[in-house]
């Protein structure tokens, strides 16, 4: 089959799909059934975001620069095993 | 130089590191050894602004590392790319960057391209708002029409292709897939990152549908794209990657050759 | 004979308390968030403002701006800033738009915090232009907030209240006074709240700003922690006697307890408010506005 056939074989395919319902809705309308609110993260200008706090509000905090940080790792990346190398692009 | 840019200049240097403060301290008064603990505070917050915004935008990141961890690359990340806006969500564009510099990030080596999926996902969470394109819109054409026709992704679409099965870990990390954890790190994954109404998604992409996709987001023609995600993938099926898009709503707009976008 | 009525209390509406507030609706005369959180194109935060702000009269409360910033680099930068913020104010159609008496960036970097400046002639004539260029570009009044500093400059010519009032004169901005900051400087560096506080101009007060610190071995800290102190309600008093009806408003930001407790300070708030008036119909002394 050549290139041109087969493009053509494609876009056949594309157009016999005829008009597709679009499950995809507007912003707003999906917005209104899932509750913008539980979606909507917090804002990095709001003081105190994640950890103490910052900018309006002051973190009662010396920073001591500690300049020997140890990094040992406490979170889920021990459960996905420690693979050190890349594998090959697929 | 005025005296308010010098005072500025000099207050900056003691917030970038203690060394600083000496030169800041002949402006300040009071007793000095309190205005270096004073300013040891100020330091403190901007450490914690950097902190607590790279936490909001990496938030799978900071779950793989552990708290104490991720601390210490945002630190580590602040020292060398300090914030540059006045508005904090957009901090940390440059964090996958530092991350695959970074030497205790080796042995992490999927953590990179991972920060770079979960910038995606900050950016498309305040993309702008859009109605995706409905499949009425290829009813209207002819095969040499929709050969020539340009797509145009809607606002926050975003592709990603990793030697690390990417799109597995930030899926898995999410609070609706229960905590179990169940990834193949040898697997390469290509991923894609949208706006569904307001929820970002993600998805792991197989090859040719990356190749075909990334072409389609750059410019090309549909013929075009799919000629080179052919090329890759001789099983590619056009019909299945437009159809793909529309029920995720992928497609903002089709633009016709001549068109201007 | 007759007063205004003190302007019911507001609170600064923070993501935990969205759905509560959204679908609960409590009475409240304000909702104040940071405009920079709502400097988006689109998505979930700018429509749960949009929501809000069908419910309530909105304050944009500006934390990146760096009015005060001497760097002509950064000041071009912060013409972005400005531009994002000018389209948020189209958007929100807010009753207030507030910002700092502070600098944040130089030479490129922004520190995203709050940082003091010397109250000098020469920073008076920096941020009075300064202001004057968002007003005009925004076409309404700037409150500009005072700070709660940790150190103070050798250089000042003057206080920051007077500071503030040659602002008020020179630029038609008004003020957004934080009883909470007012108190925490008062304390650190050793003046009395109430002779600062009778430098400013109390007719420029279009909001009031009331939170809590942390006290600490370094002094207060401004944490937006805790509950109004004890001295602060009382401040809050001496304004509403000076005859300021604008509304206070409720910070909270480290800590966030449940909403609840925010509204329960809300309440005391008003009450304040209504007794103050109260008493002064009662003992006659009322300014003819």
């Amino acid at each position: 089959m050549s290139k041109s056939v087969a493009l053509h074989a494609a876009l056949a395919s594309v157009l016999a799909l005829g008009v597709i319902a679009n499950p995809a809705s507007a912003a707003e309308e999906k917005g209104a059934k899932e509750k913008c609110f539980g979606i909507a993260k917090k804002g990095a200008n709001d003081c105190a975001t994640a950890n103490g706090s910052h900018s309006c509000a002051g973190q009662a905090k010396v920073d001591n620069e500690p300049n020997e940080w140890v990094f040992v790792t406490t979170g889920t990346c021990e459960k996905m095993g420690g693979k050190t190398t890349a594998p090959k692009k697929g | 130089m005025s005296a308010l840019l010098d005072a500025q200049r000099r207050f900056a240097g003691a917030l970038r590191g203690a060394a600083g403060e000496s030169a800041m301290l002949p402006l300040l008064a009071g007793d000095d050894e309190r205005n270096r603990a004073l300013l040891g505070i100020y330091r403190g917050n901007s450490v914690a602004s950097a902190h607590a915004a790279l936490t909001l935008a990496y938030p799978v990141c900071r779950m793989l590392t552990g708290d104490d961890y991720f601390a210490g690359l945002a630190r580590g990340h602040w020292a060398e790319s300090p914030s540059r806006d006045g508005d904090l969500n957009r901090y940390g564009a440059g964090f996958a960057d530092f991350l695959t510099r970074f030497e205790p990030v080796r042995a992490l080596p999927y953590l990179p391209d991972l920060a770079r999926l979960e910038w995606s996902v900050h950016v498309a969470m305040s993309a702008a708002d859009a109605t995706p394109l409905g499949g009425e819109a290829f009813a209207r054409l002819d095969a040499d029409a929709l050969a020539a026709v340009r797509l145009r992704p809607v606002p926050g679409f975003a592709l990603h292709d990793s030697p690390w099965p990417v799109a597995d870990i930030w899926l898995q990390h999410q609070p609706e897939a229960g905590g179990t954890l169940d990834i193949d790190l040898s697997a390469a994954q290509c991923a894609v990152v949208w706006r569904d109404g307001f929820r970002v998604r993600v998805a792991a992409l197989d090859r040719g549908m990356h190749l075909f996709w990334t072409d389609i987001a750059g410019g090309a023609a549909l013929g075009e794209a799919w000629a080179s995600a052919s090329a890759h993938d001789a099983g590619f099926d056009l019909a299945a990657a437009i159809e793909c898009a529309l029920a995720a709503g992928w497609l903002l707009a089709l633009d016709m050759q001549g068109e201007s976008p | 004979m007759t007063t205004t009525p003190v302007s019911p209390t507001g609170i600064g509406l923070r993501q935990p308390h969205y759905a509560r507030v959204l679908e609960e609706r409590p009475s409240l005369g304000l909702l104040e968030v940071h405009s920079e959180n709502f400097f988006h194109e689109g998505g979930a935060s700018l429509h749960v403002l949009e929501r809000a702000r069908a419910l309530y009269p909105v304050s944009l409360h500006g934390v990146g701006l760096a009015l005060a910033s001497a760097d002509a680099g950064c000041r071009a930068r912060a013409e972005v800033h400005l531009d994002r913020l000018a389209r948020l104010v189209a958007r929100i159609e807010p009753a207030f738009v507030s910002e700092h008496l502070c600098w944040g960036a130089v030479d490129g970097i922004h520190f995203n915090d709050l940082l003091p400046f010397p109250y000098t002639g020469e920073a008076l004539t920096l941020v009075a232009a300064r202001i004057r260029e968002v007003q005009d570009r925004l076409r309404r009044p700037l409150l500009i907030e005072n700070l709660s500093a940790y150190v103070q400059f050798r250089d000042s010519e003057m206080s920051e209240a007077e500071f503030l009032a040659e602002l008020v004169c020179l630029t038609g901005c008004g003020l957004l006074l934080d009883l909470n900051n007012l108190y925490v400087n008062a304390r650190n560096f050793g003046f009395d709240p109430l002779v600062e506080l009778d430098r400013l101009p109390m007719h420029a007060v279009g909001e009031i700003h009331l939170a809590g610190h942390a006290v600490t071995g370094h002094g207060l800290i401004d944490t937006h922690g805790s509950h109004v102190c004890d001295d602060v309600w009382s401040l809050l008093r001496d304004v509403r006697v000076r005859g300021v009806t604008a509304p206070a408003l409720i910070e909270w930001d480290t800590d966030l307890p449940e909403l609840d407790v925010l509204l329960a300070e809300a309440v005391r708030a008003d009450r304040i408010g209504r007794e103050v008036v109260a008493g002064l119909q009662e003992s006659g002394h009322v300014c003819a506005a």
